[in-house]
């Protein structure tokens, strides 16, 4: 006991912070949903015309089985290498797999899914080895065409082979990221890959549309609007930012971890409470002021100004008019990060007077 | 420890109290043996009405108490045996008990330090007060009082783990690291695997170090504090759900173990089981009345309860006690404004950033742009 006393004092302090910072559990996305995901998306489409545009958007295709994954497809054999270690995933029939090789020993395992869009920045594999699964320790780029170290896998070479191949996914992991881009991935703390549907759908976002469906059958007499039915248009700005940050981090998740770094650019809710025309009640700065979730967010900056605008034109007393230009404003205040290692460049959702080699605000 | 904090010999002049006295004294004593703290409490507390200067039988409801939790009410009994007889080391070395696992380092070390002067042979008090002194990173005390004794016991474990241990970070390396290897070289045993263990989580290597406890547990699964130290790894690499049971099995073990109290409350406030986690808080709290991470896992809990004036009043008053708190910033900041107080949101946010901005300066080579702005 007394061996180890100090380590546990110590990690007692560290753990309370990882875990108020960490999100082990998006109880939003933990939908005991009944139905199936695609059948709800088609049956949503009816009636809502945002149904009908979601589907053809990255986030609708977060995840893609390996028999629907274009970029495996398109590219029957990818290569790559990271230190010692040389990668191969082939394409065999309507299925992929991923090797890696130390020059004498070759580990390969089927892969399962891809995470992230074919058509989005990247695509990290989720393979899988004697029932367990793996995250890919090389991941798809778009800027690359090519494979390159998954990002957030360490900058160090792996230590062995096994390690080359990639990460073994705890249970927590699986809740994580199939929680995120998949659809009733989990209920409670269990994982429900057999209930899961690839990417984000209607009632990934949307509780209880397995009521409001029902009740919208034929003569139900139910509700058309059951209790608990999430519906975004009357949050505020802050409770948006904060419902968003489930998956796209909010600002309490990443204030609390204190590493005010670079990574941090791909969390866009938490960046934008950063900037300093964030008002938590103002809905013109809200993430739904800019993008809708049904459609594809434009990567035209021209196509922002009118939401800037709203306030910098004249619509808010405090906002300023700028004195630069009063079109493609987010070219300037919201500037492209180029995330090493991440092969993208991030508009940084910090909103703010962009200074000549001024340092990256954590 | 529970053991060690059980039972105190009991020598009174027993012949000059009545009878009945003397078998209040004896009943108590066995019922504190066969565990009924309760009862023995009661008993003692009895008894003191009658003899209220008894000073062992002050000792003695105090180690009961301790036994049920109840530390401060303890601590008071402990006092009062030691004004009464300043002599009394067990009484002593038993109120450093209870100040070490309430996490009191420093009031332990002081009373500790009176027991080994008192007792320089009291192998308990002598490894307690080295390992205070390391929790106060006092490395050079521990090296002060362990280095005399290393040669005594060449084969003691936690001897040469302390010893070596602070040899190292004092940066005498190789004096360390022969006393280190010695304990390396008895192979496969349970208390090699958990040094180990420990060393690994110290360079955050957190699945050697889940896979050492693992070990160790299976060569000896009462092994104290590995089921603890086992949870831990087991949170860092993920397996939440394995962490649990290891933290209840730690529980069994230790039912006011301060760690495993914490840690599954905060699973069970993720898990939105709001009732069992204010139970394990309420437990960590008794073992360490008015500790932060306890105060402000409860006040999150009253968020959660959507009271959330009571938990605003409750973070107010921690970032007032501690200052640097950055969570309960966060926390504050987020309750502020749930509460429609956009200004004080506001101004803790901008607290927030003023104290990630001091941590990161205090990190050599972070501060500045790790990328550039395009």
């Amino acid at each position: 006991m007394i061996l180890v006393r100090y380590f546990a004092a110590q990690l007692t302090r560290q753990l309370v912070i990882i875990r108020l910072g960490g999100k082990l559990v998006a109880p939003l996305l933990y939908l005991a949903a009944s139905m199936a995901g695609s059948q709800g998306q088609a049956s949503c489409a009816k009636c809502h015309a945002e149904a009908r545009s979601q589907p053809s958007t990255n986030m609708a295709r977060a995840l893609e089985s390996v028999e629907d994954c274009r970029i495996l497809t398109d590219h029957p054999l990818l290569t790559g290498s990271f230190g010692r270690y040389s990668y191969r995933i082939e394409r065999k029939g309507d299925q992929s797999v991923y090797s890696v090789s130390d020059g004498g020993t070759t580990i390969s395992m089927p892969v399962r899914w891809a995470m992230g869009a074919s058509s989005a920045m990247g695509q990290t594999y989720i393979l899988e080895k004697d029932g367990q699964l793996y995250e890919s320790r090389m991941s798809w780029f778009r800027e690359l065409n090519g494979l390159g170290p998954t990002l957030g896998g360490g900058n160090a070479l792996p230590a062995d082979l096994g390690e080359a191949a990639g990460r073994l996914m705890s249970h927590d992991d699986k809740l994580h990221c199939f929680g995120c881009h998949a659809t009733n991935a989990a209920a409670g703390r269990e994982f429900t890959p057999d209930r899961m549907t690839p990417g984000v759908q209607c009632e990934h976002c949307h509780q209880a549309t397995a009521a409001h469906l029902a009740a919208m059958a034929r003569n139900s007499g139910l509700p058309a609007v059951p209790p608990g039915l999430t519906s975004l248009q009357n949050m505020s700005t802050e409770q948006v930012s904060n419902f968003c940050g489930q998956c796209h981090r909010t600002w309490a998740e990443i204030a609390m971890q204190a590493r005010p770094t670079i990574a941090n650019v791909r969390f866009q809710p938490y960046r934008l409470t950063e900037s300093k025309c964030y008002d938590p009640d103002d809905a013109r700065i809200s993430c739904l002021a800019c993008h809708d979730p049904h459609t594809e967010a434009s990567a035209k900056p021209v196509d922002y100004d009118a939401k800037c605008q709203a306030c910098h034109g004249g619509g808010k007393a405090e906002a300023k008019a700028c004195p630069v230009s009063k079109s493609q404003c987010v070219s300037c205040h919201m500037p492209k990060i180029d995330l090493p290692g991440a092969h993208y460049k991030f508009s940084d959702h910090r909103i703010r007077i962009v200074k000549p080699n001024e340092p990256y605000p954590g | 420890m529970r053991k060690l904090s059980f039972i105190l010999l009991l020598i009174l002049p027993l012949a000059a109290l009545a009878q009945s006295a003397q078998e209040l004294v004896q009943d108590a004593q066995q019922k504190q043996r066969s565990g009924d703290l309760e009862g023995a409490a009661a008993e003692y507390r009895q008894f003191l009405q009658m003899h209220p200067e008894a000073a062992a039988i002050h000792s003695n409801l105090g180690a009961a108490l301790a036994g049920l939790g109840r530390f401060e009410e303890a601590i008071a009994e402990y006092r009062i045996a030691l004004e009464q007889s300043p002599s009394l080391v067990e009484a002593r070395l038993n109120l450093a008990l209870c100040y070490y696992k309430m996490g009191r380092i420093e009031e332990a070390a002081k009373e500790l330090e009176k027991v080994h002067t008192e007792k320089p042979a009291n192998r308990q008090a002598l490894l307690l007060l080295a390992d205070c002194y390391m929790q106060l990173g006092r490395e050079n005390e521990v090296i002060r009082i362990l280095e005399p004794e290393a040669p005594k016991s060449p084969d003691d474990p936690a001897i040469a783990y302390l010893l070596g241990t602070a040899l190292i970070r004092q940066k005498r390396v190789a004096e360390g690291q022969v006393l280190v290897d010695r304990i390396l070289r008895n192979g496969d045993s349970a208390e090699a695997h958990l040094m180990l263990g420990t060393a690994k989580m110290g360079v955050q290597d957190y699945a050697g170090a889940r896979d050492e406890f693992a070990k160790a547990i299976a060569l000896n699964s009462d092994l104290p504090d590995a089921h603890v130290l086992y949870a831990n790894a087991l949170m860092f690499t993920g397996d939440s759900d394995l962490s649990a049971k290891e933290f209840k099995a730690g529980l069994q073990q230790d039912p006011y173990n301060f760690e495993a109290n914490l840690q599954l409350g905060a699973m069970a406030k993720q898990e939105q089981n709001y009732a069992q986690a204010r139970k394990y808080f309420e437990r960590a709290g008794e073992t360490r009345p008015g500790d932060p991470g306890v105060q402000y896992q409860l006040a999150l809990l009253a968020v959660e309860d959507g009271t959330l004036d009571k938990a605003r009043e409750m973070l107010e008053a921690l970032v007032k006690e501690s200052p640097q708190f950055l969570e309960a910033h966060v926390s504050l900041a987020q309750v502020y404004f749930r509460l429609k107080r956009t200004d004080d949101g506001k101004r803790e946010r901008a607290i927030v950033l003023r104290l990630t901005a001091e941590a990161q300066a205090r990190q050599p080579g972070v501060k500045q742009n790790e990328g550039k702005v395009q």
